[in-house]
């Protein structure tokens, strides 16, 4: 190398370092949000005192320098979507109208459903059906912008740069503008790509010797193989996915359509890494063989594209990006297993995502497309419970092994977004930042109720041979690597807390120069038990007919339920009259309020155990039926609303149904059944289980105070007194004055 | 020259790779110092691992390993305890304490280090290691490497200042400290007593064909 280009490079090396160091004095957001779904405070709490959590970073350190809280109770229904918004806005679920993750919004068709993340936030006009002119509840960046401030949402729910529609509505109107749910930069949450997770098992048999052309374009993008490139398809049908510029909702697919024109033909090589005179493949490399030039390119590959994808056997993950799509389509492939004789081999494929291109945050979703990557597959729970195909003859270790390469890639991709974001907007009044983790760990490893069965096929495997009476006994191992995988979560999550913190460094008493709040939405409670909702109302004497999907939508979100009456003159083509709507109302409250398990195994209290901790009717007090509200029914509540007591949920049912251990049957009207999971939440928000976490510090924040409860409605007003904006009137919190300073 | 120099490899080569080698952890003794002079030289034949402690806040350890011309060397960080965590920085400096290769986090939440450099002269080198926030310093002061903490994984070559002189706080606030592990590919010990003078004699030959010197 030249002296002068030596110097040359150099100098722009110390100027880029220079500019980052002037970027690092300034690159402290006022205030940081932060949300990790799922988190518990005594899961944290218990980390933190056996180490499984450091005392001097993340979690343990906002404690050591600041705030916590030992309870801070959510919104009602504990679900994400609620609670988000709920932290948001400032406002309960009633005032801010989202009441369940999926739910019925009224002015639909009783066959419609609505998001409860892309929902209007603040509810919406119903006649005629438009934007509301009087929100009653205002995401707090609409608040803080209207003052002059600048907010940064890094995929929040909520903040996503949608104009929000109900689907199935006449003329879908717009309800929510796109101007409510964008900010200075915008990252909506990531959305499903079309193609789903799916094993594959080969043999040798499968492979077929390279004729040169794939090793030697391996080996010129320097990955030679040191055995003979062997080949086989990985994918049981090509890939057609819509070509830039264009895009979909749903970008790709397993067969061509008029828009999804850009064909991608998966294959894999076998490749042998190790110089050693021993046939011993160790890698797959996957490619397009529909490429239409190198199949294996040399590189460089400028985000989001990658190449080939690298998967070595055993892991981790290698991602692989759909070159050409609109959308920006991305995936991966994990090789769980691989003989090095190639005698057998499993790999997966990992779903197919992208950032939502929504026009009006077009510009920040590039920018995290082009600087970090498209949006990396998420730990995905189909693949460990086998609901996505070709996986029936993985080992559960190999399984569990994609999930936690998952929950670390993910983790540690959104934690890069969050990294972005503070970059880009480095003096930000506020930046908000969501993690899945630990939530989707939560749902899946909360095994710590002896009546959950360790192995989901088996409803014998619990409690202790013998006890309850036929029980053969939980599997001591499921347990302790369940335990495991849970604290591995936590461990990322706050790995992920505390790389926000380094980037914005600590002040000279060892507190975040930005002040840093963390809160969970909701807590986890293990479930033993999958309630089919629509058995139990036939269970207690309502007809199939009074439950036909034209009469009644039942929508659950975990364990909470919003029934919807289809009534006219409210739902877009509804068809029952007030007296029938009266009448179904009231049956299906009698039901759900009296209804308990009748298994003793799970529940030896019998009735005087109800399987509702709430079961609340619309109001009918305002004199228009249908359309009343109170302090517990919003207006796009269900007629019904109830909620399981913990041990039970809505989600889990197998197919087929497998019968507890204990269940009387048969399977086909029964409404108890083995859940394929562990953990939920969506119960009622007071219970312990169910409380997120608060952790807080810095500049403005006081040190070593513990709260002994909070909730969540008050995080918005907090850090709007904080940052010295009026809340809006229709904040039902107040703000934590006294850990302000 | 350039004969001198392949010979002076050549014999330095000779003398440093163990004929039976054992596979060892090289003990950090007593508290290896945060500079050259008061470096621990690494003296297990085949060094695969080093173990020692970063004592407090302002601890940083150097250890003296000789690499070879055209082999990989990489050296990741982990903690001593089982499954334990510690936010790590790993440096590379040449013989005269220059900077060749840093990095401070394998991945942006895993906060241990892995330093990756391919010399290509063969001699001694200087692995340091300290905890976040504590950055090597040049005689006037300036830093070596600045983190950048958006990307934190970057793994940074040559260093512009120069020498390494001490360890100072890097303005971050942030610290970490603890028992650590790293686990080496491609290093070689640093040579008996009795063998310096001819690995000087190969010092001499890699500094005369200009493959390290000392800035100006």
């Amino acid at each position: 190398m030249s002296s002068n280009l030596t110097h040359l490079i150099r100098f722009l090396s110390v100027a880029s370092m220079v500019a980052l160091s002037s970027l690092t004095a300034t690159a402290a957001p006022k205030v940081i949000l932060i949300s990790l779904d799922g988190a518990r405070p005594d899961l944290v709490q218990t980390y933190l005192n056996s180490g499984v959590l450091p005392s001097s970073q993340g979690l343990g350190l906002l404690k050591s320098k600041g705030v916590f809280a030992l309870q801070n109770v959510t919104a009602t229904p504990s679900l994400t979507a609620v609670s988000h918004i709920a932290i948001a806005t400032g406002s309960t679920a009633v005032n801010n109208d989202i009441p369940g993750n999926t739910f019925h919004a009224v002015a639909q068709p009783i066959g419609n459903t609505t998001s409860g993340f892309g929902a209007p936030i603040g509810g919406y006009q119903f006649n005629p059906l438009g934007i509301s002119p009087a929100p009653t509840s205002v995401p707090l960046w609409v608040t803080l912008r209207n003052a002059g401030k600048s907010v940064a949402t890094a995929t929040w729910p909520g903040g996503d740069g949608v104009n929000v529609t109900l689907f199935g509505t006449p003329g879908t109107p717009v309800v929510q503008p796109s101007s409510v749910r964008t900010v200075n930069y915008t990252v909506p949450f990531g959305a499903f790509g079309g193609i789903g997770a799916e094993g594959y098992v080969k043999t040798s048999a499968d492979f077929a010797i390279d004729d040169g052309t794939i090793a030697g374009q391996l080996a010129a993008a320097g990955k030679p193989s040191y055995s003979p490139v062997k080949i086989t398809s990985a994918s049981s049908t090509p890939i057609f996915c819509v070509p830039a510029p264009n895009t979909a909702a749903t970008p790709c697919g397993t067969a061509a359509t008029a828009t999804r024109t850009l064909r991608f033909t998966l294959k894999a090589a076998a490749i042998d890494t190790t110089n050693d005179a021993i046939v011993n493949y160790d890698t797959l490399v996957f490619y397009n063989d529909d490429a239409a030039g190198a199949k294996i390119p040399t590189g460089p590959f400028p985000l989001p594209a990658t190449g080939p994808a690298y998967a070595e056997a055993g892991g981790p993950s290698a991602k692989f990006y759909l070159d050409g799509t609109g959308n920006k389509v991305g995936g991966a492939y994990f090789t769980t297993f691989m003989q090095p004789d190639l005698a057998l081999v499993r790999f997966a494929r990992i779903s197919f995502n992208y950032i939502p291109r929504n026009t009006p945050v077009l510009a920040d979703v590039d920018d995290v497309n082009n600087y970090v990557g498209f949006w990396a597959p998420q730990p995905d729970f189909r693949i460990p419970e086998r609901l996505s195909p070709g996986f029936g003859p993985f080992p559960d270790a190999e399984l569990e092994a994609v999930y936690e390469d998952l929950v670390k890639t993910f983790t540690a991709y959104q934690s890069k977004l969050a990294l972005r974001a503070i970059s880009r907007n480095p003096n930000a009044d506020l930046l908000m930042i969501y993690f899945e983790q630990p939530d989707g760990s939560g749902h899946q490893f909360t095994l710590t109720n002896p009546l959950q069965p360790t192995n989901f096929l088996d409803p014998t495997s619990i409690g202790t041979p013998g006890n309850p009476i036929g029980a053969t006994g939980q599997s001591p191992a499921r347990l302790l690597a369940y335990d495991q995988y849970l604290k591995y979560a936590y461990q990322q999550a706050n790995a992920a807390v505390h790389s926000i913190i380094k980037a914005v460094g600590l002040d000279a008493q060892g507190r975040p120069r930005s002040n840093i709040f963390v809160v969970s939405d909701h807590g986890m409670a293990p479930f033993h038990t999958a309630v089919s909702l629509s058995n139990l109302l036939l269970a207690g004497g309502l007809t199939p007919a009074e439950l036909a999907a034209t009469s009644v939508r039942l929508q659950t979100s975990g364990p909470s339920t919003n029934v919807y009456v289809n009534l006219v003159g409210r739902e877009a083509g509804g068809i029952k009259t007030t007296t029938e709507y009266l009448d179904l109302q009231t049956k299906i409250v009698n039901v759900l309020t009296n209804a308990y398990d009748p298994n003793s195994n799970y529940n030896p209290a019998g009735t005087s155990n109800k399987l509702f901790t709430h079961v609340i009717a619309r109001p009918t007090s305002c004199g228009f039926v249908g359309f009343c509200t109170n302090a517990d029914i919003g207006q796009d509540f269900g007629d019904v609303f109830a909620m399981l007591r913990e041990g039970y949920n809505f989600d889990g049912t197998q197919s087929p149904v497998i019968l507890r251990l204990g269940d009387a049957g048969p399977a086909a009207t029964t409404p108890y059944s083995l859940p394929n999971f562990y953990g939920a939440h969506g119960h009622d928000s007071s219970s312990p289980n169910m409380s997120a976490i608060l952790f807080g510090a810095g500049p403005n924040l006081k040190t070593g105070i513990t709260l002994q409860s909070t909730r969540n409605i008050d995080i918005a007003p907090t850090i709007l007194q904080l940052l010295g904006v009026t809340p809006s009137p229709t904040v039902d919190g107040q703000a934590l004055t006294q850990i302000l300073q | 020259m350039k004969l001198i120099s392949i010979a002076a490899r050549a014999m330095l080569l000779a003398l440093v790779i163990p004929t039976a080698a054992i596979a060892t952890p090289f003990n950090e003794i007593g508290d290896a110092g945060s500079s050259i002079a008061g470096s621990n030289q690494v003296t297990v034949a085949d060094p695969t691992r080093i173990d020692g402690e970063i004592a407090d806040q302002n601890d940083a350890d150097l250890f003296q390993l000789t690499l070879t011309a055209g082999v990989p060397f990489v050296a990741t960080s982990s903690s001593a305890a089982p499954g334990g965590i510690l936010d790590t920085q790993l440096f590379l400096f040449d013989a005269f304490g220059y900077g060749v290769a840093y990095n401070d986090d394998l991945d942006v939440t895993d906060f241990f280090s892995r330093v990756s450099f391919t010399p290509t002269a063969s001699g001694s080198y200087f692995l340091g290691i300290s905890g976040i926030g504590l950055s090597p310093q040049d005689a006037v002061g300036d830093f070596l490497y600045v983190r950048d903490p958006f990307d934190p994984t970057a793994q940074l070559g040559a260093s512009a200042a120069g020498a390494l002189a001490s360890f100072g706080p890097d303005g971050s606030g942030l610290s970490d400290f603890g028992g650590y592990q790293i686990a080496l590919q491609g290093a070689l010990p640093v040579p008996e007593p009795g063998t310096a003078l001819l690995v000087g004699l190969g010092l001499l030959g890699l500094s005369a064909s200009g493959a390290t010197r000392p800035r100006v």
